[in-house]
């Protein structure tokens, strides 16, 4: 309405000055005003093929960052809040109210003039474009969508081989995104841990978003080695020598009556039908069935079991015979894969 | 000549040693038949919580203990009992077995003709001891828990069972020796004497025996007989356990030994039984001597 032209004239002072301006500069062509309106009008700023250009690139950057943002990070909220001119930067909002209207309209006329009808801004946003498309062709993303879960998660994504890293809240039916260092010679691997399930190592590749969902893409083959309450009973108080061969490997560890994760870490949540299960086993032993609801990791080593797999875990009395039990990781046995290991009968 | 009087010699010798070994026998026959105590843990929940060496150790140590149990003066005073290997006869074994629920001390009598019945069952851990252990106890609480079991469960509750089916198949010894004249000229007089050391063993005083012996004619008859509170001399070491013959069995009910007297000296004892321990309280001193009777030749 600001601009909307007063019969008198009064209503467009700033076209008379942007009239004289563009008779002096040579980047701002005017266009040719339309038959019978060149006594009651004056023609706007001319869109010269380097305006288009600039405004087109412009244009270009900001939605190519923007779709990276969204598709590669969960940062669009806050980018896009700043850009709607919220969060931190709510104060330029506030101080651009507080300018006349007189000023502002300098301000885009100066903004006008010496950025979108400059050469040096085409270059600039040019530049910016291979610089963020080189960055880009570094950069993969991991995404980890909570799909089926009732609880919150926390999740920590770390370079394989890296130290572990700080860990992330993820709500239940949220997802988490983080782009990701890689390169085409040597896609990166990275370790995403969810607390509550196996960690899963993933390979990223530049463009590429791998999505893992909680909890099916974590639900790797997994072996809980539990005894059966006869041999907690004989192992609780004087410990034993566990020996378990897996995936080509040999590890040893001190067995205790505690369940022992063959393929996972400590941080992996017995399932409640288990429990319930275990419960039912050994109605007169709950503190057994306490034990049993916190296996320990076999190793500190990571260890991925395949399908077929053959795993031996031998037993050593304290007269060092073996007593060994032999099993395959099944494909379809649920999670984990429950094996129990009894007492030589 | 020098061959004979050398054949002669080694009779001689040779009549020395059984003499000898007639007298050590009747010695130490002054002790009722032993019962040897065999104990294993056989459970592999224990067998593999031990180390071969120190097991065979506690095995051996935990025997002599429950040996000692078993001969105490409110268990089974009445036999011998010593620690024995898993072959000795007739042994009580003994072992550790699962139960349900619970883990069990068990025994069993095992003689010549191979165990007696099923074992005999006494608490050793319940589910509820095993929760307070955190699961079964390190091997250096063994032998208490054992003893206490065995004593304070297995023979506490089964006691008169234990002893029934001792008393039916483990004699308390073997020879038996007339006391007067044979044939006796009363039934009050058909006495036999057990080689049992009065100063040991009055507490069986007026116990009630099952004498085993055979008879001239073939087959074997059964005395049944009773203590009558008398020391008598069995030999000249020792005094034993005067009885009185009541009762005469021989392929059908018992009979009043009054009909039999004169079977009597055509009898050779075989073994003889406790059947009921009517224990005799007082102290052994207090019983008088028989009258003037001996031995039968």
């Amino acid at each position: 309405m600001a601009n909307t032209p007063r019969p008198d004239g009064t209503g467009r002072p700033q076209l008379a000055e942007e009239s004289a301006r563009a008779r002096t500069d040579p980047g701002v062509a005017l266009a040719p005003a339309p038959a019978g309106e060149e006594t009651t009008s004056s023609p706007g700023p001319a869109l010269s093929p380097l305006f288009v250009a600039n405004l087109l690139a412009i244009l270009c950057l900001g939605v190519a960052v923007s779709a990276w943002i969204l598709y590669y990070t969960d940062w669009f909220p806050a980018v896009g809040g700043l850009l709607a001119l919220g969060g931190v930067v709510s104060w330029l909002a506030f101080i651009s109210r507080i300018l006349s209207e007189e000023r502002m309209k300098a301000l885009q006329a100066w903004t006008d003039r010496s950025i979108l009808c400059s050469r040096a801004t085409l270059a600039f946003v040019a530049a910016l474009a291979a610089a963020g498309l080189v960055t880009a062709s570094f950069l993969g993303a991991i995404q980890v969508e909570s799909v089926r879960e009732s609880a919150d998660r926390y999740l920590r994504v770390d370079r394989v081989g890296s130290a572990p890293g700080d860990e992330d809240r993820l709500r239940a039916g949220e997802l988490f995104r983080v782009p990701a260092w890689t390169s085409f010679f040597a896609p990166s691997r990275w370790r995403v841990k969810v607390s509550g399930y196996p960690d899963a190592v993933v390979a990223v590749r530049p463009w590429e978003r791998v999505a893992l969902s909680i909890p099916a893409s974590f639900r790797r083959p997994v072996i809980l080695l539990r005894p059966t309450v006869d041999l907690f009973d004989e192992v609780h108080n004087i410990p034993r020598k566990l020996i378990v061969q897996a995936g080509g490997r040999t590890f040893e560890a001190r067995f205790d009556g505690h369940p022992v994760w063959i393929g996972c870490d400590e941080d992996v949540d017995v399932p409640l039908r288990l429990e319930v299960a275990w419960r039912a086993e050994a109605p007169q032993r709950p503190s057994v069935v306490n034990t049993w609801l916190h296996p320990v990791p076999l190793a500190a080593e990571r260890l991925e079991l395949k399908p077929g797999a053959e795993v031996v875990a031998t037993l050593f009395d304290q007269d060092q015979k073996p007593w060994e039990k032999k099993f395959l990781v099944r494909r379809d046995s649920g999670f984990p894969q429950e094996e129990v290991l009894d007492v030589r009968r | 000549m020098s061959g004979a009087r050398g054949l002669e010699g080694r009779r001689t010798v040779l009549s020395a040693m059984a003499l000898l070994g007639c007298l050590a026998a009747r010695a130490g026959a002054q002790e009722p038949q032993t019962i040897f105590v065999d104990f294993q843990f056989k459970a592999s929940s224990f067998t593999t919580m031990l180390a071969s060496a120190p097991r065979a150790e506690m095995e051996k140590k935990i025997a002599a203990d429950l040996a000692r149990v078993l001969a105490g003066p409110t268990r089974f005073p009445y036999w011998t009992f010593r620690r024995g290997d898993a072959e000795a006869l007739p042994r009580l074994s003994i072992w550790l077995e699962r139960g349900h629920p619970d883990w069990e001390v068990r025994m069993s009598l095992v003689t010549s003709a191979g165990p007696a019945g099923e074992p005999w069952k006494g608490r050793l851990f319940a589910p509820g001891d095993l929760e307070l252990f955190g699961g079964l106890p390190s091997p250096e609480a063994w032998p208490d828990a054992i003893l206490t079991a065995f004593d304070g469960r297995l023979l506490s509750e089964q006691r008169e069972k234990v002893l029934a089916v001792l008393a039916d198949l483990v004699p308390l010894g073997v020879e038996v020796v007339p006391v007067g004249p044979m044939p006796p000229a009363s039934p009050q007089l058909a006495r036999a004497v057990l080689p049992l050391q009065w100063e040991h063993h009055c507490r069986l005083a007026r116990a009630e025996f099952r004498v085993v012996y055979s008879w001239a004619q073939g087959g074997e008859v059964t005395l049944h007989s009773v203590g009558i509170v008398m020391p008598f001399q069995f030999n000249p070491a020792f005094q034993g356990i005067t009885i009185l013959h009541r009762e005469w069995e021989f392929g059908g009910s018992p009979e009043s030994i009054s009909g039999h007297l004169r079977d009597l000296k055509e009898l050779t004892p075989v073994s003889f039984y406790l059947v009921k321990p009517n224990t005799f309280s007082r102290p052994c001193s207090t019983a008088a001597e028989g009258p003037g009777l001996s031995v039968a030749p």
